[in-house]
């Protein structure tokens, strides 16, 4: 029998910060909270993921400024 | 060293594969298993030359294009002279004045063009979870990511590069995209 397994990322928004400049680019940007998840997969389904690093990100550069999870918490709540 | 050179890669893919026939039609008692195996190292063979030699014609027409005024032949004696520094695994060469971005669709960027570099995760509109890459944002609103590097091995000259064009870059801009 041949299993099918693998890995994929994704980029997940969860809360976006509005126009702002990015300390990395310059641009004036929309930045957003975001966490980066690695999923394990097999037959192209996600079998269990973790969070790979999670932050405020720049749509334009996709430089994260990380943050651990209860700043990020924090800061997200706070925004 | 700027020039366009062809990949062994796929030839060397071709070899083997004729190798694998050739074992085959030593040992008949295995010949389907290597002729399959042959056939498939061969394919992907004939697939690289095809790609590296598309490659290969495309650096070749942008360095002569770039050469009608001297400048790939200026570059080398500059980079032998160690006026211009090259560095392979980014597939770059810098000096005060501009970078050279080697590749298929080598160019030559002026640091006065150049209205911001940045290091970025964006290649191409596209979020990269493996690369990144040395953005070059001209005046005139054109783009370059050079330098793409995987995350997890970046090069000591990396950062080094990178700093040397900021260094050099004179122009302040405000703004949004």
């Amino acid at each position: 029998m041949v299993i099918v397994y693998g890995y994929r990322n994704s980029l997940n928004v969860k809360k976006r910060m509005g126009m702002r400049p990015c300390p990395n680019c310059g641009y004036n940007t929309e930045q957003a909270f975001a966490e980066e998840k690695f999923k394990a997969t097999v037959f192209y389904i996600p079998i269990f993921s973790y969070t790979m690093r999670r932050g405020q990100v720049c749509p334009n550069c996709g430089m994260y400024r990380v943050l651990n999870r209860k700043e990020f918490k924090a800061e997200m709540n706070n925004y | 060293m700027i020039v366009a050179k062809k990949s062994k890669v796929g030839l060397i893919f071709t070899i083997v594969s004729i190798l694998f026939l050739l074992l085959g039609l030593l040992d008949p008692g295995e010949f389907v298993a290597f002729l399959i195996i042959g056939v498939v190292i061969l394919i992907i063979g004939i697939c690289i030359m095809v790609s590296t030699g598309k490659q290969f014609k495309k650096k070749q027409a942008a360095l002569e294009r770039l050469n009608a005024d001297g400048t790939v032949d200026r570059l080398n004696s500059e980079i032998s002279s160690g006026r211009t520094k090259y560095y392979k695994k980014l597939a770059l060469a810098v000096n005060d004045r501009e970078v050279f971005i080697d590749g298929p669709d080598a160019e030559l960027v002026k640091m006065e063009e150049i209205a911001r570099v940045y290091r970025t995760n964006v290649i191409r509109g596209q979020y990269n979870y493996q690369n990144q890459a040395i953005d070059l944002d001209l005046k005139d609103g054109r783009r370059y990511y050079v330098g793409t590097v995987t995350r997890k091995n970046v090069p000591a000259e990396y950062g080094e590069v990178l700093n040397y064009i900021r260094a050099r870059v004179t122009a302040v801009l405000e703004g949004g995209i």
